[in-house]
């Protein structure tokens, strides 16, 4: 039974070791093979000839375009698959596997199959795309071979499994040379190492990082216009190209596969069946369509896959890592000689910079910038009730509600002249007007913490699933109440909020919001919040006084949740009850579980990628809430914990000591412990 | 008077939906202390399946009832098997998220697959009379719908109190541990459980599509919210509890519009009155009206 | 000096009498013993002093005030403190937080000093973690400290659980079954382990316990307890001989063969 399952793991690594073959032979024999007829073309001029002025014979490129690329991705994808899952077992990567070689065959195959490369083809075009995935497959290789492991048996690389008990001894060393990983490994792993050891991308300070990422945001803007429609995009990508990526699945209709076993009054249908299988039919070539689309003007998936790729390696990825590396010694050097709030003031800046840096290239990205910091806003003041106290708040948005109401109430009733409430009560300069909207904010934290009270009261009495429904019914009531008030406009909402909610607003009071409850949890008295969920009773009868300190939570949560909602509402000019419905605490309740629980980390950057996925997934329209359910389910079957279940993510935001050898040793240690 | 004999038949009417609804979320909280979201919107995919039944295939009522019921109960227990038996051993968050998560899947998948033309079922599904009893005029289809409630209802007590299987799912539901042990499959009993309360809910779907004749992938959100209301008000986890709160809120939601008005208490009222009740019961009794408390050991 | 004063206790669950006007009185320093079967209201009398349960009847005078009715917090903030029959210990934190967090009765500062961690904040949260850190260091824990506790053998966790209860400054100190699941060897460690706590911080003990053993050598005065009311007091040389103990513990003579 063991040798079957060595058998599988060799050939799975000889597929990757052939592949890696194949890239080397490809990127030096490609001017061999392009040089068949007395051209001087190189490899080189091949990728930069961007405009498809170089003239190749058909027959070499289609050769090239299928098998160079097809086995370069097939490499990629299984030792990528081997880093990022390592504990999944054959079957799936092995499926992996397929599904890559499949889709990549039939992208390039069609070119092969239906002669689609011609004279007027750009075959470079083609070329590049495959020198790209080339590249990535081949830092996947060397990653996968150099990342150092403590056990390679036990850590479960597919590729690697631990040598049998009784095949080990004398046989052990020809075993071993049947897996080309174990035995690379074996033979790399002291240089190895050392590389990891000196790259260590986690002990790099934030601050190194981060000026990465004012460099990449400036090489952007300079550079970004012209790299972008290199590349084939009509504009420049607004979210490191996840919006365009789903484009070309926007005119998917789902609708006709099932409408027809449900007919509506006015709709007939003879054969449901057959309307449904031709439907679905319909359906399937729409998809593959979606997926390659060659030739046609809208490029298809995969070629738009390609290229944001491209765009994210060499404008932000590549430079955010150089300039790190470099800054790596200086930057920490420079804040272990700073203060701790001075170091933390200076990252702030520098992160206020890349934010502000980055949201100036249009108005689009400024909004996104805004919804994710009132994300993050109620994702932490979420994960701080459900997280950190152990209660379960399915109710959130109606706080939310409360603060977007009462904040625009009070701009709209007292700062300005508008329809609904007559002109401005004050008449305030134009220079007091933030203070106004702060003041505006701040009570509707204050209401939506009124608000807050209606759950922390019942929750001295009960917990669990009765809370809960508590939390639930006040949502529904908010909504309901503001439903029905006629002066705030009811159903219809509320128009004419003013647009004051900008990317500064929305940096500063994020941070805030982020530092008060950091520092509220890592407090003794607001460690007492989450002893409370370890274990109430032994929390009062230990001294810890735990009503004071649920009200302090709810409190805290419900005002920082009211201070979003208003931040909310004067971006988004109208508010109206149904925004604040189930359907946004659903959305806080994802944020927060894909984050995970206890995690204020993990809630910012869960908050951060909810928001760009729900952008990425604008083009899909009605399957969007499809395919978000359906990643909530797959992460609470296989990672109920989020991302980062009950603990943070280890930034170095204060420097570290760089002792030469030993600093060496201890990070390669740690990422040997990973 | 008359009046208000027709607004007692109305709340009858509307109460009886919401106790079929309730009482799937408060068998499955008594067996498996799940509150499953997704409940409102299998009985959507119930409502749903009548219209397959009545006008794809062409059935009349009773039959449509069944095989709606019948499918329903499948799915039930399908989504059981695929998305929450995975996660018996996890914290019950998950599963609650998961229920959430089920709903959604459910709604938005019915809309993408369906589109969002509103559905209802033919003229011939059930050919309505009114009676006019006393001056009050009722119809058939009000008669029907609380009659069937009754029976439904009967039936299903009739299997909960009497029945081998009965007798389990309330032992589960007070030790799932040792059930097993007893020689129970716990697998069955939860499996029969989602069959019946979906089943349940299937003909709660249909009932209110004769009723309240528009049917759309959403219906189920706001019924499904307001039977969860029932089931919790009633206590939930007892079915007795499930059937008086889904009765109880039904009064409420027919009497404070009728007689509301005069006093300035328009219809939109309603679903803050609900809720508000909803809050008040469980701070006033954490358990609602039928449910016992469990002491907590120090 | 009269610590504790228990007058005409009783306590109902529902109709069943779990404490039937239990009178006792603990002077300061003692070490005191309360025993009975399972089921007999020990716990029970703990969680009515620690105000788990708010008493149906009667009066506990802690330094001549009435606890009945205060809230556990206020009650521990006054003085008393206690472990669990089983371990209750804030598995997910570190043993260092729950220490920390046992001094949450001595915070002064307030919730806007925490936000902005001015100068008291600080200073008081310094003297919590030294003061937890010197505890630990005490009871030779030190090592764990960060730790996560649920993380750590059951004989360290019944240690950090005392631990825990000696952060809030105790007079009267109430350990509920602290041997249990103990071996006779670390039995008779624990033993020294109490007195030596008892001396350590002058403490008043009030333990209860299954194992004779313990009980009989370390407890100066013992309560004996059955189906909630007294069935005898005083030396563990009278307990071993008073014929409704044995029945208690025993049954009665016919129903042993």
């Amino acid at each position: 039974m063991s040798t079957t399952a060595n058998r599988t793991f060799s050939l799975g690594g000889l597929v990757v070791l052939v592949c890696a073959l194949v890239i080397a032979i490809a990127v030096v024999g490609l001017p061999w093979l392009a040089l068949e007829d007395d051209s001087t073309v190189t490899a080189t001029d091949l990728i930069a000839d961007t405009e498809g002025e170089l003239d190749v014979p058909a027959r070499i490129t289609n050769t090239f375009l299928v098998v160079v690329p097809v086995g370069a991705l097939a490499a990629g994808i299984l030792a990528l698959w081997g880093m990022l899952a390592p504990r999944h077992n054959r079957a799936v990567s092995t499926l992996v596997l397929l599904v890559g070689l499949v889709l990549v065959g039939y992208y390039y195959g069609t070119f092969f199959y239906e002669d689609h490369v011609n004279d007027s083809t750009s075959a470079t075009e083609f070329v590049r795309s495959g020198f790209f995935v080339a590249l990535v497959a081949g830092l996947g290789l060397i990653a996968q071979a150099a990342l150092p492991r403590a056990n390679p048996g036990v850590a479960g690389n597919p590729l690697v499994r631990p040598v049998p008990v009784e095949a080990a001894g004398p046989v052990a060393l020809p075993q071993n040379w049947r897996w080309p990983f174990a035995w690379l490994r074996a033979r790399l792993s002291p240089l190895t190492r050392r590389i990891a050891g000196y790259l260590a991308l986690s002990r790099i300070p934030v601050l190194a990082y981060l000026v990465g990422m004012l460099a990449a945001t400036e090489l952007e803007r300079r550079e970004g216009q012209a790299f972008s429609r290199l590349l084939g995009f009509r504009r420049v990508p607004s979210l490191f190209g996840s919006t365009e990526l789903l484009e070309p699945f926007s005119k998917l209709d789902f609708s006709g596969i099932l409408a027809p076993f449900f007919p509506s009054p006015t709709d007939t249908y003879d054969a449901p069946l057959r309307a449904s299988w031709e439907a679905l039919r319909q359906l399937g070539e729409d998809f593959v369509y979606a997926l390659t689309s060659h030739g046609a003007r809208e490029p298809g998936f995969l070629k738009v896959l390609l290229h944001v790729v491209e765009y994210d390696l060499i404008i932000f990825i590549i430079p955010v890592l150089i300039v790190a590396l470099l800054l790596r010694k200086p930057s920490n050097a420079l804040l272990l000689r700073l203060p701790s709030w001075a170091g933390l003031t200076l990252q702030i800046v520098v992160l206020y910079g890349v934010v502000s840096h980055w949201g100036a290239l249009n108005d689009y990205r400024g909004l996104v910038l805004i919804y994710m910091g009132v994300n993050i806003m109620l994702a932490i003041s979420l994960n701080l009730v459900n997280g950190y106290m152990g209660e379960f708040s399915v109710g959130h948005a109606g706080f939310m509600a409360v603060g977007a109401y009462v904040a625009s109430i009070l701009t709209m009733w007292l700062f300005i002249d508008e329809r609904v409430f007559g002109d401005a009560v004050l008449s305030v300069p134009d220079w007091a007007l933030p203070i106004g909207f702060l003041i505006a904010l701040i009570a509707g934290g204050v209401a939506a913490a009124l608000a807050g009270l209606l759950v922390a009261f019942p929750s001295f009495r009960t917990r669990g699933d009765y809370l809960a429904i508590v939390t639930l019914a006040v949502n529904f009531i908010v909504t309901g109440v503001l439903n029905n008030i006629s002066a705030i406009g009811g159903a219809r909402g509320l128009n004419g909020v003013p647009l004051w909610t900008n990317v500064r607003w929305i940096f500063v009071l994020t941070i805030l919001s982020v530092l008060a409850i950091h520092h509220l949890v890592s407090s003794t008295f607001g460690k007492g919040i989450v002893a409370i969920r370890e274990d109430e009773i032994a929390a009062e009868q230990m001294g810890v006084h735990t009503r004071r300190v649920k009200l302090v939570a709810f409190l805290v949560s419900s005002f920082i949740a009211g201070m979003s909602g208003g931040l909310f509402a004067h971006v988004l000019a109208y508010v109206n009850p149904g925004v604040f419905g189930i359907l946004k605490s659903t959305e806080a309740l994802v944020m927060v579980y894909l984050g995970g629980m206890g995690s204020i980390s993990g809630s910012v950057i869960a908050a951060v990628l909810f928001t760009i996925l729900i952008e990425a997934f604008r083009p899909l329209a009605v399957l969007k809430w499809v395919v978000i359910p359906l990643i909530l389910i797959l992460l609470m079957i296989y990672r109920p914990q989020g991302l980062f279940g009950f603990r943070e993510m280890t930034l170095n935001l204060k420097g570290l000591k760089e002792d030469g050898p030993d600093v060496l040793k201890e990070a390669s240690d740690d990422a040997a412990a990973d | 008077m008359e009046f208000f004999v027709q607004q007692f038949v109305n709340a009858l009417q509307l109460g009886s939906l919401y106790a079929l609804i309730a009482l799937g979320y408060t068998m499955v909280y008594g067996v498996l202390l799940l509150i499953n979201f997704a409940h409102g919107d299998i009985f959507m995919v119930g409502a749903f399946l009548g219209v397959f039944g009545s006008i794809t295939l062409d059935l009349p009522f009773v039959p449509t009832l069944v095989l709606s019921m019948v499918l329903t109960g499948l799915l039930g227990v399908g989504i059981e098997r695929v998305a929450y038996k995975p996660l018996r051993q996890a914290s019950r968050l998950s599963v609650v998220i998961t229920a959430l998560g089920v709903g959604l899947l459910l709604e938005n998948g019915m809309l993408a697959l369906t589109g969002a033309n509103p559905r209802s079922y033919p003229q011939t599904f059930i050919t309505t009379r009114v009676y006019d009893i006393g001056g009050v005029a009722i119809s058939n289809v009000k008669i029907i719908i609380i009659v069937l409630a009754a029976l439904l209802f009967a039936g299903l007590y009739t299997i909960v109190q009497r029945t081998k299987w009965g007798m389990a799912m309330r032992a589960i539901s007070y030790d799932k541990f040792a059930v097993p042990l007893m020689g129970v499959s716990q697998d069955q009993i939860i499996s029969l459980t989602f069959l019946l309360g979906t089943g349940l809910a299937a003909a709660g779907g249909i009932l209110w599509g004769v009723a309240f004749p528009v049917l759309n992938p959403y219906m189920g959100l706001r019924v499904g919210w307001k039977a969860f209301v029932a089931a919790v008000v009633g206590g939930i986890g007892d079915i007795r509890g499930a059937a008086a709160g889904g009765l109880l809120l039904g009064f409420i939601e027919i009497f404070v519009p009728a007689y509301g008005d005069s006093i300035g208490i328009s219809s939109t009222w309603r679903d803050p009155i609900a809720f508000g009740l909803l809050l008040i019961i469980l701070v006033v009794r954490p358990t609602g009206l039928f449910g016992v408390a469990r002491r907590q050991k120090v | 000096m009269t610590l504790l004063q228990i007058n005409r206790l009783s306590h109902y669950f529902g109709g069943l009498l779990a404490v039937d006007n239990l009178n006792l009185t603990i002077e300061e320093g003692e070490l005191i013993g309360l025993i009975g079967p399972n089921g007999a209201g020990k716990t029970t009398v703990f969680n009515l002093v620690t105000g788990a349960y708010r008493a149906s009847e009667g009066e506990i005078l802690f330094r001549g005030e009435d606890l009945v009715g205060k809230p556990p917090h206020a009650i521990n903030a006054r003085g008393i403190s206690r472990t669990f029959q089983t371990i209750r210990l804030w598995n997910m934190m570190s043993v260092l937080d729950n220490v920390r967090i046992a001094h949450h009765g001595q915070i002064n500062y307030t919730l806007a000093e925490a936000f902005l961690r001015l100068p008291r904040y600080r200073r008081e949260e310094r003297e919590i973690e030294e003061r937890s850190m010197d505890l630990l260091r005490l009871f030779k824990l030190e090592r764990y400290a960060q730790e996560p506790v649920k993380n750590l053998p059951y004989g360290q966790q019944r240690r950090v659980e005392i631990v825990r209860a000696m952060a809030a400054r105790p007079q009267l100190l109430l350990l509920d079954e602290p041997a249990a699941g103990m071996n006779p060897q670390e039995i008779s460690a624990l033993m020294d382990f109490i007195h030596w706590i008892r001396d350590e911080f002058h403490l008043t003990i009030w333990l209860i316990e299954h194992q004779m053993r313990l009980v009989m050598n370390i407890c100066e005065r013992i309560k004996v307890l059955d189906f909630g009311a007294t069935i005898a007091d005083g030396t563990p040389e009278e307990i071993r001989n008073n014929p409704q103990v044995i029945e208690a513990y025993l049954g009665e003579q016919a129903e042993v063969h």
